[in-house]
């Protein structure tokens, strides 16, 4: 487990005993910019491959790769107005899930406007601002349709595994599944944990080596 | 929204913090099964975050370039389209009520190198002061 940030050691990091005068329950509660780098630059390799395991759960349909999620994750975050934007008691990892989690979204959203906007559009001519066309955004779109069929053919002899799969997608509780496929739960951790792993193995092909 | 997105992202949404939970062998057990070389993946994913930073820290230090130049420009823009001649009428002007700034003029005619900045300058301060317009008028 990431453990949270050290809020001591980096208000020691802030330069400038005004700076820490200066302290306020504001600055208590949220990193400043350079705390935030700091942290950043100082995460342990399993955060790293935590992050590394969230960009690949969350860059299907968006059409970046993975590595290219996290990177702009880590840029967005640095770059926002005055940095202040990640609660000290939320650990570095689960915030960069987030912001990673987020630019997913929007980019799903944009490919799906590429794609409605070339539909609509007679002559297939549209490209986006940053360069991708229609073709790049179907295939965005088509990815997540692809990975859906895939864990359901995947799962197809797994009760277990399909009912947690069709279950968190309809955003019920373990108790809910569990009365839905009954299991132990043994059994559903081991099934929640199968359809994890099979959804990291199909979503893309991982960080460039 | 499409079905299927929907699906992955509650799905995606649900599992992401079984993740957080981890412990740090697991997390390298499970990265050991996937790619078998748990090291060159860390490399990567250091690499990513250290691509990143950099991306942040270029894209602010461009911010700041712009926001300089946009003073800069602001700043200077008045007494650089103000002629040579409309110049030179309210220098005269001015320093010959006034000993000092004549000294200081003179010393700046002698000094090609910074002569006109420094009269630039000096116009700078006269249209802060709301003696002259942008046009270089006297008020």
């Amino acid at each position: 487990m990431s453990a949270p940030v050290d809020l001591a050691a980096l208000d020691s990091m802030n330069a400038g005993g005004t700076r820490m005068e200066q302290s306020s329950a504001r600055q208590r509660e949220q990193l400043s910019r350079e705390a935030l780098r700091q942290a950043i630059s100082s995460l342990s390799p399993a955060d790293m491959l935590r992050l590394h395991k969230k960009a690949k759960f969350f860059s299907p349909g968006t059409g970046m790769e993975p590595a290219d999620l996290l990177q702009e994750a880590i840029a967005r975050t640095l770059q926002e107005s005055d940095g202040r934007n990640c609660p000290a008691d939320v650990s570095v990892p689960v915030f960069l899930g987030n912001a990673m989690r987020s630019i997913a979204d929007g980019e799903r959203d944009k490919a799906r406007r590429i794609v409605s906007l070339d539909q609509d559009s007679a002559a297939s001519t549209i490209t986006a601002t940053d360069g991708r066309t229609p073709e790049d955004a179907v295939a965005a779109v088509q990815q997540l349709d692809q990975i859906w069929a895939q864990l359901e053919h995947r799962f197809a002899d797994d009760p277990q595994a399909i009912a947690v799969m069709l279950g968190l997608a309809e955003e019920c509780t373990a108790d809910e599944i569990k009365e839905i496929e009954p299991m132990s739960q043994h059994e559903y951790e081991a099934a929640r944990k199968r359809v994890r792993r099979e959804l990291e193995r199909l979503s893309h092909r991982g960080l460039k080596q | 929204m499409n079905e299927n997105r929907k699906n992955f992202e509650r799905l995606t949404r649900a599992l992401v913090d079984d993740i957080d939970r981890l412990s740090d062998i697991e997390v390298f057990q499970e990265t050991k099964e996937d790619y078998r070389d748990v090291e060159t993946v860390v490399a990567a994913a250091k690499a990513s975050i250290e691509k990143g930073i950099i991306a942040a820290g270029k894209q602010r230090l461009q911010l700041a370039r712009d926001g300089l130049r946009g003073v800069s420009t602001n700043m200077s823009f008045n007494v650089r389209s103000i002629s040579s001649v409309v110049k030179k009428q309210l220098i005269d002007q001015f320093s010959n009520h006034d000993a000092q700034l004549k000294g200081r003029l003179t010393m700046a005619a002698r000094n090609s190198s910074g002569g006109i900045d420094d009269i630039d300058s000096l116009l700078e301060d006269l249209y802060d002061l709301g003696l002259i317009d942008e046009e270089g008028n006297m008020l």
